[in-house]
């Protein structure tokens, strides 16, 4: 059976056809330059486009904010967006201060500070509690600095209250210390009005120790404003007296 | 890249081996030349140096068999071959011949394999196991089944080896 098997397989031959057909293919294979470069450009398209997308997602996530500092200073005011890199990429309010972007959190509030020469100065920090941490312990130490957090919801409510957040929060210390004032009124008085309001009613200064007020607030109209206060951990807080 | 002189000196040497292995997997002329092709033009690419001949036709029979594996992993592959579907593919069979590969390839694949492996490129068991990547004593078993079912099919011409 052996030879009968192996005579049969003996008599199989590949047709000339075919091995023309295959040496033209080869031929073509090895001349295109398309063809003989493809594997690389496959490689280098996919590079590329890997390299693209990093790009894209790293700029993309470097100009979202997460967090933001308000810096309300009479009668400007400066709301500084700030990014996950503690970076600034968006200035909103009246300051003229423009030069700001993309500058650490830390110098941005130095440069604000700096330029300022106003008697009332209200730094609130919106959802970064570190970043309060800091600029409470590296502004200058007056009176007439303020440092306060808000946490996001808060801030939201400010906005739909059509308040700067360090006005809210001020608002919103005035209606736990029993000072009964709308959202509209609050919006009429300046910062230093409030403050000495605040300061008479209470008969005593604002606390000169840091301490932290998380207000988390999301009532959804100003009406709701005044009732929406959580106060969750100490009270408002300032630095001088 | 090997030279267009080395590929046609392969394919003068091997080609028939491919041709071959791609009749007992292969059911049609369009996926014949597909593998044909396919194994050369990876001979092309292969930078690799072989010890020698028996080394390199090794290798065609190896990257054959794998290249014809590939394709048989589409499910809408039918199990059986003939001679007809390939007939461009080869040169004309001679009629005394045509009984026996037709009982070959009607084999199931597995067997039909390892009767070519073992009966015409003279492997022996251990060989054809490395090559296949399966246990001696299945390589065994597989042959030993062939060898039966063949003798049936085949009654009349392996009896009349056997008393020559």
């Amino acid at each position: 059976m052996k030879k009968t098997i192996h005579n049969a397989f003996d008599n199989v031959h590949t047709s000339q056809s075919l091995k023309d057909s295959t040496m033209n293919f080869l031929a073509q294979q090895k001349t295109s330059p398309v063809q003989k470069n493809t594997a690389v450009l496959r490689q280098l398209t996919a590079a590329c486009l890997t390299f693209i997308l990093l790009v894209s997602g790293l700029t993309t996530l470097y100009f979202i904010p997460v967090s933001a500092i308000h810096i309300d200073t009479d009668p400007a005011s400066a709301n500084l967006k700030i990014n996950c890199f503690n970076r600034v990429v968006g200035i909103d309010g009246t300051t003229k201060n423009t030069d700001l972007r993309h500058m650490k959190y830390e110098d941005a509030v130095s440069c604000m500070l700096d330029k300022n020469d106003s008697e009332d100065t209200v730094i609130t920090v919106v959802g970064n509690e570190k970043m309060l941490a800091y600029i409470e312990a590296n502004v200058p130490q007056n009176e007439n600095v303020h440092c306060g957090h808000l946490s996001a919801h808060a801030a939201k409510q400010a906005e739909r209250c059509g308040m700067s957040a360090a006005k809210y929060e001020l608002y919103l210390t005035l209606l736990q210390n029993g000072i009964d004032i709308t959202p509209q009124e609050a919006q009429q008085i300046p910062m230093k009005t409030l403050r000495t309001l605040l300061n008479t009613q209470t008969d005593e200064p604002i606390p000169t120790q840091p301490n932290t007020t998380v207000y988390d607030d999301c009532a959804t109209d100003t009406s709701e404003c005044e009732s929406s206060l959580h106060h969750q951990n100490g009270q408002h807080h300032g630095h001088g007296h | 890249m090997r030279s267009e002189q080395e590929i046609r000196k392969a394919l003068n040497r091997y080609a028939d081996t491919v041709t071959r292995l791609c009749m007992l997997h292969l059911h049609n002329k369009q996926d014949a030349e597909d593998i044909f092709q396919t194994v050369f033009m990876k001979y092309m690419h292969f930078d690799g140096q072989f010890e020698n001949d028996e080394h390199e036709k090794a290798w065609f029979i190896r990257v054959t068999i794998n290249a014809c594996k590939d394709l048989h992993r589409s499910f809408f592959h039918s199990r059986t071959v003939s001679l007809d579907a390939i007939k461009d593919c080869i040169s004309p069979i001679h009629d005394d011949y045509r009984e026996v590969l037709e009982a070959v390839l009607q084999l199931p694949k597995k067997y039909r394999q390892v009767i070519y492996l073992h009966y015409y490129e003279d492997r022996t068991v251990p060989q054809i196991a490395q090559l296949l990547g399966k246990n001696q004593n299945t390589i065994y078993t597989q042959l030993k089944r062939a060898k039966e079912m063949l003798k049936k099919k085949l009654g009349g011409i392996a009896d009349e080896e056997n008393h020559s």
